[in-house]
This record gives C-alpha cells, sequence and structure tokens, in this order.
C-alpha cells in the first residue's frame, strides 16, 4: 500500500460524505493544492454517476414478479414431508402388525419377507449407484 | 418498514407462521435483488440467490437478535449466498444485466438523440463488463456503495470487517475499476 493511500481512503470519505465538516474543509484545502487529486475525484464521480443511473427490469421470461412464490413453497414443503413421512409410516407399521399377527405358515411369511427386503435392497443399490454417478461424472456440466 | 412492525414480523414469523415473512421478503426484495445482480451479473443467478437467502433468512430467525435491524443481517446472508453460488461449479460471476438505460439506448437512433446520452449510455455497459474483471470483495463493497448507497457503518456490518477497512477496500475498488475501464480504452475529461 503506498504512502498516498491515507489521504485517497479519506477522498473516498469525502466523496461518500462520510467526513466531519472540518474535515471536509481539509480535504477541501488538499484539493485545491493538488490537480492530480482533483482529477482522481472527477473520475470517481463520474463513475458515481453512471452507477446512479443503472436500473434494472425484471429478467425477460421472469415467471413470477415476486420471489416470494418460490421462497413461500420452499417454506412450506418440510410440512409436506413430515406429514406424508408420518402417514406412510403409520401404514408400514400397520401392515408389518398384520401380518406378523397373520395366521399364515411361518414359510410363507418367511418367503414373502425375503422377496420385500430383495427388492428394497435393489432399489437401495440401485439409488446409491446413481447418486454416485451423478456426482463423480465429469461431464455433469455439459448441457446436451 | 417501521421497525416496530418489522419486530412484529419477525416475532410472529419465529412461531414458525410462514405467512408474517411475506411483507419482509416483499420489502427486502427490490434492494436485495439489486445487491444480488450487482454481484452475480446475471439476473437468473440473482434470482436464485436471493431467494436461498430469504429461506436461510427464515431458518435463522429463531437465532436473530431482535435489538439489531433486519436489513442489514439479511444482506449479510445474501452477500455469502452470492459467495457461496459464485464458489460452486454452477455460477461464476457474468455480466448479462438487464439495464434500462442500456435497453433504452438501442431503440434511440433517432437524429434527436443526445450524444452524451449515447456516450454515458456505453460508459454504463463497460462498467458493468469492469465489474467483472475486478475481485470479488472489490466488487461487493462497490455494489453496496454504489449501487445501494449503504453507509459505511452499514457496509461495515454487512460485510463483517471493520469500518476503517470500508474506505480503504472501496478505494482499492475504484482504483481497480478505473483502471480495467481505462484498459477497456474509456477516456475520462
Amino acid at each position: 500500500m503506498g504512502s498516498q493511500d491515507p489521504i485517497r481512503e479519506t477522498l473516498m470519505r469525502y466523496l461518500d460524505g462520510e467526513l466531519a465538516p472540518d474535515e471536509r474543509r481539509q480535504v477541501e484545502e488538499e484539493l485545491e493544492r493538488s490537480t492530480e487529486l482533483q482529477r482522481e475525484l472527477a473520475i470517481y464521480r463520474s463513475l458515481q454517476e453512471d452507477f446512479s443511473q443503472m436500473s434494472f427490469r425484471a429478467p425477460p421470461g421472469s415467471r413470477s414478479p415476486s420471489v416470494w412464490a418460490a421462497v413461500n413453497r420452499r417454506l412450506t414443503r418440510p410440512m409436506g414431508w413430515i406429514l406424508m413421512a408420518t402417514g406412510i409410516m403409520a401404514w408400514v407399521a400397520h401392515v408389518v402388525y398384520v401380518y406378523v399377527t397373520s395366521p399364515a405358515p411361518s414359510w410363507e411369511k418367511a418367503a414373502t419377507s425375503a422377496i420385500v427386503i430383495g427388492v428394497l435392497l435393489l432399489f437401495a443399490t440401485v439409488i446409491h449407484d446413481r447418486i454416485r454417478e451423478l456426482r463423480t461424472d465429469p461431464y455433469r456440466d455439459v448441457e446436451r | 418498514m417501521q421497525p416496530e412492525v418489522e419486530r412484529e414480523l419477525i416475532r410472529k414469523c419465529r412461531g414458525g407462521d410462514a405467512r408474517f415473512y411475506e411483507p419482509l421478503v416483499r420489502a427486502y426484495e427490490p434492494q436485495g435483488l439489486r445487491v444480488a445482480m450487482g454481484m452475480m451479473g446475471n439476473p437468473e443467478d440473482a434470482r436464485d440467490a436471493l431467494q436461498e437467502a430469504f429461506v436461510k433468512a427464515f431458518q435463522a430467525l429463531p437465532r436473530f437478535d431482535t435489538k439489531r435491524s433486519f436489513g442489514p443481517w439479511f444482506f449479510q446472508i445474501l452477500r455469502n449466498q452470492c459467495r457461496d453460488q459464485l464458489r460452486s461449479r454452477a455460477a461464476r460471476f457474468r455480466v448479462e444485466v438487464v439495464d434500462d438505460g442500456l435497453l433504452d439506448l438501442q431503440g434511440d437512433e433517432g437524429p434527436g438523440s443526445s450524444r452524451r446520452k449515447r456516450e454515458r449510455a456505453e460508459a454504463r455497459r463497460l462498467l458493468w463488463k469492469a465489474l467483472e474483471r475486478i475481485p470479488e470483495d472489490q466488487r461487493e463493497v462497490l455494489v453496496l456503495k454504489e449501487l445501494e448507497d449503504f453507509r459505511y457503518q452499514e457496509i461495515a456490518s454487512i460485510l463483517d470487517i471493520p469500518e476503517g477497512t470500508v474506505a480503504s477496500r472501496l478505494f482499492h475498488a475504484r482504483r481497480a475499476l478505473r483502471d480495467a475501464l481505462l484498459e477497456m480504452g474509456v477516456v475520462y475529461p
């Protein structure tokens, strides 16, 4: 950082109206003495003017004028998951109870259990592989 | 929005009722969108960042100190979100800004069009391109000051830096921007 930096940093405060009146006077005296500083201030004022004239339109094709709809959906979604998971758990518990307490022969129960567990394991491994593939795919950013 | 109204809405939101969050979102959305546009450089990423920041702010409301104002706290979350997004593989600062002045310029070919107006519009277009060339921490301080005119104290709070550092960072940011513009052939009077 150069030795000129402190005066330049004060110049920033002057430009942004962050100085007390006596500090402003000191900067103005400094400005009267230095044409280089005057030129620098003029450039920063010109930048400020350009920034102040910027205004934005809504992005073309934006579906909603406000982000509220999307935010609201995100905030209320967990409640939907909680309700659905609670319902599924209640049904699974009920089905397991009915199955265990049914008078069916034990070989039949064992065979049905094997099928259900096997299907669940197959689903779990397929999902696991798919997730790992997505994470490590070097072409995932390529638009097809 | 009145600070008491804001505090009351936050108190109700903390009870988990998202309906009371809507006035806060609508109040801070325009300013938030401009800040996000300045930091991300394009409307799509800006809207994504803003949306995610509002969701994170709602989830963090139980930890929010109600003695503070919601604005600077929210903009801190938004700034962190923009940074995270820029560092993720999906986004990078890319200039694709929809500036009213620039759009107006496209149809402004008539004999009455002012040369000065056209020059300033061209300067603004280059300004956006120059923003792309300066470091992220300098860009964000410029956006907060120049686009939103936050006070140094507010900028310090949003960026979580001492107030004295704001002036220093602004100086380096403006100088970097000026140098980038000069490199791009902009001539200053």
